[in-house]
């Protein structure tokens, strides 16, 4: 799993087999109890744990107890893990299902800021047209369900492959596959009155 | 190649169309991707929906969540220390629980209790000889599980850092990868004898850089 648009690490380096056996050699320090291991291994988490569930929960405040949760599990239950999925499904997996479980708590309304995406910093045309773009974006975001929410985070910005995103939501693939389909409709409809100024 | 131009089905074009995003970040097998090249040449619509929605994920990929990874690991630390250390009392408690509940049980219990016990025995065995026939898999906890890698440092890149921008970083601070992509996006970098300490510096000094950290100290192997 990767970064898909940016930084393209698979240009930059080898092969999935020997990353994925890095990464198991320091679970299974964290299954050991090793404190300085599982610390790690949240500091390289973190950044991509942040941004998944700031798209789903779309409520910041809540980002780090939730994220926090769903890294205790990984330090009890590390020792389960079986192998049977790459480690990276396995802990967004149970970041996402904490997720829904906070989702589940909230009876506050979603958080965005409609002001900060109207007040625009002057700049360059493009690079004013591209925040006012990701600004209307993230406003559409926000109206969606949850799970149409995981399914683009997932695929658009860590590049998951659609069976590994089955594996994080606990749902066929086939499933994925509908739900972003009908996510981008969706998004197509929410952004079509406001997408006409827009490249 | 043409049949596969003028005759499309109405499920291929569906297909495609539920497919893009994974064309598009080039994640398909493929043999699902080569399905999807050839419908493209063919279908001026799925062109123009892979064409909207790379412009989606351009705007989409910027993130604007701040939140500091060692304060929130700060507030997990004490739960950490809670969860991890003394599991005995836990199964302390629930054994006095359990006995406590045998000691004042009604005395027709005792007869229930034992058939049930019999036919859970029975159904255990059972199930025993059945998991034998099944090949098993190993947890973290199990033997044989493969070992680490070999490297200095380990490393995460901003999100929004460039490739470029990550190769120059590399090469100024003398290290190559050699592990990596791991899944949760980090590299393992080697760097040259005696210089760790200056090249962790180095490395932690730049824009671009989210965390880098020591897998050994110096003079270990």
């Amino acid at each position: 799993m990767v970064h898909g648009r940016k930084a393209s690490p698979a240009a930059v380096a080898g092969g999935p087999e020997t990353a994925e056996e890095g990464e198991l050699a320091l679970l299974q320090r964290v299954a050991a109890g090793d404190r300085a291991a599982f610390e790690l291994l949240y500091r390289c988490y973190f950044p991509r744990l942040t941004r998944f569930l700031g798209r789903v929960l779309q409520r910041p405040h809540t980002v780090e107890e939730v994220l926090n949760d769903a890294m205790l599990v990984v330090w009890r239950k590390a020792a389960s893990f079986n192998g049977q999925s790459r480690i990276s499904t396995w802990i967004f997996a149970i970041a996402y299902r904490r997720a829904l479980k906070a989702i589940k708590r909230f009876d506050d309304p979603i958080e965005f800021d409609e002001e900060q995406a109207e007040s625009l910093h002057p700049g360059p045309d493009a690079a004013l047209m591209h925040r006012q773009l990701s600004a209307t974006l993230g406003w559409a975001i926000a109206r969606m369900p949850a799970d149409h929410r995981a399914v683009i985070e997932l695929t658009y910005f860590h590049g998951c492959r659609y069976q590994e995103i089955a594996q994080i939501m606990g749902c066929p693939v086939g499933t994925v596959k509908t739900r972003m389909f009908h996510a981008r409709r969706r998004l197509q409809l929410l952004l079509s009155d406001r997408m006409e100024d827009l490249p | 190649m043409s049949g596969d131009i003028l005759h499309f089905t109405k499920s291929a074009h569906q297909r495609t169309l539920e497919s893009l995003p994974w064309f598009l970040t080039q994640t398909l097998d493929p043999d699902e991707r080569e399905l999807v090249e050839r419908h493209l040449r063919g279908c001026p619509e799925c062109r123009a929906e892979l064409e909207s929605q790379r412009r989606f994920r351009e705007a989409y990929a910027d993130s604007d969540i701040a939140v500091d990874p060692e304060q929130a690991l700060a507030k997990l630390r004490p739960r950490l220390a809670r969860t991890h250390s003394a599991p005995q009392p836990w199964r302390a408690r629930w054994v006095d629980r359990i006995l406590g509940a045998w000691r004042s049980r009604p005395a027709w219990t005792t007869l229930a209790l034992t058939a049930q016990l019999g036919i859970i025995l029975a159904l255990g065995w059972a199930l025993n000889r059945a998991e034998q026939a099944v090949p098993s898999y190993h947890t973290l906890a199990s033997a044989g599980m493969p070992t680490r890698t070999q490297g200095d440092l380990i490393i995460v890149f901003d999100p929004g850092t460039q490739q470029r921008t990550v190769q120059a970083i590399l090469r100024a601070a003398g290290a190559r990868v050699v592990d990596g992509p791991l899944a949760s996006g980090a590299y393992v970098l080697a760097v040259s004898p005696g210089s760790l300490a200056a090249t962790l510096a180095r490395l932690r000094a730049e824009r671009g850089v989210a965390l880098v950290e020591a897998l050994r100290t110096e003079g270990t192997p």
